[in-house]
């Protein structure tokens, strides 16, 4: 109340830093980590138990969230574009508890329950109206989904169990539907190739925001859903082709797109897409997902990510890339740190997809490609624009990148000894790309207005999915409810009240004849209903 | 402290009826413009509110059947005999309707059109309500069931903004032909044997007679439910009621079809009805998708709405005429919040089409600039299209897992137009959210006020902390 709103969100977040800081010591066994399980009182039919145990396997996963969540929160104290700090703070923390929900849950119901709020915490992140409705729209379906394949899944096991799907799969029915259901989950939230235009449209986000959704949130979700129901995925012949088709397809339309596009905030959208495309991939092709080796990844790519945000930062907050030509050029410390970043990326992918030679070489080879064409673009092309950059340091931006490659090489010393030479080959291979500069003729793209505006993938999905039903809605309305109903049913029922009543007017006539006729009538009403009570 | 349980019965019923008087001997002058009443109605609700929260700590949750049974002799020859009860599925049903009716309070907060009549209307209105749902003996069900047609009847015709008198009394009269049926199924099944509701199935009749008794009552409960062809003559009057407290107390009354439904299938009912109600869930699910494609393609909310409630109510019977009853307490928490939660939806509803019309402008951005109805609407928007906000979330899984087990390719669809209905109340959302330049060029509109925001919050926080079991802060 008596501190200036700036110095408090300062004060804000250093505690978010200080608390992370003591969450990633106590998870990595300096401090005891508390832990707990907590009875919920239980819907009817369904005990709920909200567990807060590390497994192992989870705890990389924490240590990763926290660290990531860190340097989001880190950045937003150092961002003057956003003018939420503390919200955007405290947001950012109840997501990475959420997302850690999901890392312990042992029933399905933590796990939905976790989905669910991360999906309603980034819609309140997401400041941009059209970005929220692609966004919700999409994981609205997805959420569904999951419920929907969560509650078949428990209608025919009875409990709520994650550890028993493996056992108690083999009897299911609608195998192949359950399967393919879940996938289309996961690629929903992951923003995989055909299912990115929430990501898309979130492409006007500052680039905490952005990043911090593309990496900490919902993709992740996607894969933490993919981990813990993997085993759900067995069950169905189609689920790990399908899997590897659309993890192909990410790397492809992602690396293309994060080759082609001029700005650079869908450029970091395509550059996720590309990491979430060599995640899937790892998933589908190694012998063994290793939890610890994918944060350390995650964490690399989302660094990388960040240079895209030097290079605006550098050049007036500019988000053209044909803007920024040249940028590098006398930013010499800022180039250091992206060479860095482009490194521990490298590495951490070799660490990740090691076991399999031929998954680490194209995605080492698709990588160095695309890095080296946006380093060199921001190198060496003429700066066109003729506008010099703000004199500003990004140390304390590039703090992190630092932080990072220390702790990548203490914890995997060993590794790195024994890959050495073949790092400095793909280094010295990665420099030949760089400045021999091949895909050069690309940067051209940037000037092409289809490829910059254009969103095909809306337009398909609003031409061949929401025209058709909105067409059908009102076509129905207009046949069932105005011409069926209103001029079929009602109308004849009118016509026949009135003609009964005539007909019945008639006969009450001071007439003989119609004397008989009403007679008549009621004696074979009194015989119809004879023959059907007591003959029949 | 109360010592007998079951008067409390007697008192939530007599409470409304006390607010009637009340209402009527309130002071009514062009100054006030119908505060007073407006006050009395609401302390009416919220005194009955906690009378149900004392019966919620009185009752046994886990209880199976009627509790604090309370009875009274009405007539000797024949003997009839008046029985009061309630257990956790009523009580749900009960505090849903009267938070509903509260949130109608707050919505027509500004009116001044017969602000007393309304009120009175309004409580005769509650006090039926209440007394079906607590009924357990066939008189006073059928009684209920009926009265209650005469508030809504005058609440519509007075406040509902039906512009064609035909609509409105197809409405009215095809409601009256389903309770004239159940008056011919009840007094033959009193023919037979004088039961409560829930021993009903102990009544044997002869085959084709029973055939006859058993639609009746069906068709009776079906006739307060939109479904094909009905839907077209309650929604041809829901969507043209403005009034937010009419047109949620008009959106009650298919919950009286359900809950009737609930109450006498699906383990009360004879086998001869199996076909027919094989019958009856393929024209819910062809009436669901319909209703939803067409909600999704309509540009007016009130139908949209019309849409959703219509998708859920059939949801809420499909998942009761499953053959078993472990779903009720699923069905009635989830009600619980539904009701709430659209009730809300209609009164932020109603104020924007006011605010609409007072600033001359477009659905279009209206909920630009206006944080705090930005931030109500966006909540309740969330939690009725199933995000975890509430307690339809995961009773809904229940019911979903309950009727895959049942049919797959039939729960596919209702799915289908659930999600349908849901993407439409998100579409409306974002097109009143939708940015543009024109929208900047006109004022805003005015916002909801701070008292009803922080009401608005209360009623957000109830639905946060119903999540799992709405009932859970008085076991």
């Amino acid at each position: 109340m008596f501190m200036p709103r700036q110095r408090l969100s300062l004060i804000w977040g250093c505690f978010i830093l200080v608390s992370g800081a003591f969450s990633v010591a106590s998870l990595a066994g300096v401090y005891p980590f508390p832990e707990f399980s907590v009875i919920w009182n239980a819907v009817p039919n369904l005990p709920v138990i909200i567990s807060f145990h590390l497994k192992n396997i989870s705890r990389f996963g924490a240590i990763g969230v926290i660290m990531l969540s860190m340097t989001v929160v880190y950045y937003t104290i150092l961002s003057s574009d956003e003018f939420t700090k503390n919200k955007l703070n405290g947001l950012i923390v109840l997501s990475s508890v959420m997302v850690i929900s999901a890392l312990c849950a042992v029933n399905y119901v933590q796990l939905l329950v976790a989905v669910g709020v991360v999906d309603v915490i980034v819609y309140s992140i997401i400041n941009l109206p059209e970005a929220k409705r692609q966004y919700i729209y999409g994981n609205f379906l997805a959420d569904f989904m999951l419920l929907c394949i969560l509650a078949l899944i428990f209608g025919q096991q009875g409990n709520i169990n994650i550890a028993g799907i493996e056992e108690q799969s083999q009897v299911w029915r609608h195998r192949d539907c359950i399967a393919i259901m879940l996938l289309a989950c996961i690629f929903i939230k992951n923003g995989t190739a055909f299912f990115h235009t929430a990501y898309q449209k979130m492409s006007e986000l500052n680039f905490a925001r952005l990043n911090f959704i593309l990496f900490a949130a919902t993709p992740l979700m996607g894969l933490i859903i993919l981990q813990l129901l993997k085993n759900i995925l067995m069950i169905s012949q189609y689920s790990y082709p399908l899997l590897k088709i659309f993890a192909v397809a990410g790397i492809v339309w992602g690396g293309l797109g994060a080759l082609v596009v001029d700005n650079l905030k869908r450029k970091s959208v395509y550059l996720s897409m590309f990491f979430w495309g060599l995640s899937l991939s790892g998933f589908a092709w190694l012998p063994s997902f290793s939890n610890r080796r994918f944060y350390l990844f995650l964490i690399a790519a989302f660094l990388f990510n960040n240079i895209l945000m030097f290079f605006s930062k550098l050049r007036n907050d500019e988000l053209k890339m044909s803007r920024l030509c040249g940028v590098l050029q006398s930013a010499k410390l800022t180039f250091g740190i992206c060479i860095i970043s482009t490194i521990l990326y490298a590495l951490a992918w070799s660490l990740f997809a090691g076991r399999n030679l031929w998954l680490t070489s194209v995605g080492l080879t698709a990588f160095s490609f695309i890095s080296a064409q946006i380093l060199s673009d921001a190198f060496f092309a003429n700066n066109a624009t003729g506008k010099n950059n703000q004199n500003i340091r990004l140390f304390m931006l590039e703090i992190p990148v630092l932080i990072a490659l220390v702790t990548l090489i203490i914890y995997n010393k060993q590794q790195l000894l024994n890959v050495w030479p073949y790092i400095a080959g793909c280094v010295m291979v990665w420099f030949a790309i760089f400045i021999s500069r091949p895909l050069q003729k690309i940067s051209g793209l940037y000037c092409s207005d289809f490829i910059q505006k254009r969103d095909v993938i809306s337009d398909i999905y609003n031409f061949c999915v929401l025209v058709p039903i909105q067409v059908l809605g009102r076509g129905l309305r207009l046949i069932v409810d105005f011409m069926f109903i209103e001029k079929t049913v009602i109308a004849s029922i009118k016509s026949a009240i009135r003609i009964m009543i005539i007909i019945f007017r008639r006969m009450h006539n001071d007439n003989a004849w119609n004397y008989v006729l009403f007679l008549l009538t009621g004696i074979i009403i009194i015989a119809a209903s004879y023959y059907n009570g007591v003959v029949k | 402290m109360i010592e007998n349980a079951s008067v409390l019965l007697l008192y939530i019923m007599a409470v409304p009826f006390m607010g009637i008087i009340f209402t009527a001997l309130s002071k009514d002058s062009s100054l006030s413009r119908g505060r007073n009443a407006l006050s009395v109605g609401i302390l009416t609700v919220i005194a009955n509110l906690l009378l149900l929260w004392i019966v919620a700590h009185k009752i046994d949750h886990s209880g199976a059947g009627l509790q604090l049974v309370t009875s009274f002799e009405w007539l000797d020859t024949p003997k009839i005999e008046l029985l009061l009860g309630i257990d956790v599925f009523s009580l749900s049903l009960i505090a849903a309707i009267h938070f509903a009716i509260l949130l109608g309070f707050i919505g027509v907060r500004n009116n001044n059109y017969r602000m007393k009549t309304l009120v009175i209307l309004t409580l005769m209105f509650l006090e039926m309500v209440i007394g079906y749902l607590l009924s357990g003996d066939l008189f006073s069900f059928y009684i209920f069931f009926e009265a209650m047609l005469l508030p809504l009847f005058m609440l519509v015709g007075i406040y509902g903004d039906v512009r064609r008198q035909e609509t409105l009394s197809r409405f009215f009269m095809y409601n009256l032909l389903g309770a004239m049926l159940l008056f011919v199924a009840l007094c033959i099944l009193f023919h037979y044997q004088n039961v409560t509701i829930h021993d009903i199935s102990r009544v044997t009749i002869k085959h084709n007679i029973a055939i006859v008794v058993w639609s009746a009552i069906f068709i009776a409960f079906l006739s307060r439910i939109p479904i094909w062809p009905f839907h077209y003559w309650i929604s041809s009057v829901n969507v043209n009621i403005s009034n937010p407290l009419v047109f949620i107390i008009a959106n009650i009354i298919p919950l009286t079809g359900v809950y009737g439904l609930i109450r006498f299938f699906p383990l009360t009912a004879p086998g001869i009805l199996e076909p027919y109600l094989l019958v009856l869930k393929i024209i819910s699910i062809v009436t669901m998708i319909i209703i939803a494609l067409i909600g999704f393609g309509n540009r007016d909310i009130q139908y949209k709405i019309f849409s959703y409630m219509t998708v859920f109510y059939i949801l809420y019977l499909l998942g009761a005429l499953l053959p078993t009853d472990a779903l009720l307490s699923n069905i009635g928490f989830s009600i619980f919040s539904w009701l709430i939660i659209i009730s809300a939806i209609e009164v932020m509803v109603a104020y924007l089409e006011k605010e609409k019309q007072r600033s001359n402008r477009s659905d279009l951005g209206l909920l630009n600039n206006v944080s705090r109805s930005s931030i109500v609407m966006s909540f309740f928007v969330l939690a009725a299209v199933g995000m975890p906000l509430s307690s339809m979330f995961l009773n809904n899984m229940l019911i979903f897992s309950g009727l895959f087990s049942y049919n797959l390719k039939m729960t596919m669809f209702i799915l289908t137009a659930i999600i349908l209905s849901c993407l439409g109340l998100l579409q409306y959302m974002f097109y009143l959210r939708y940015p543009s330049e024109e929208n900047n060029k006109v004022t805003a509109i005015e916002d909801i006020s701070i008292p009803v925001f922080v009401f608005f919050v209360a009623i957000m926080l109830l639905m946060v902390t119903s999540f799992v079991n709405p009932l859970w802060y008085m076991e």
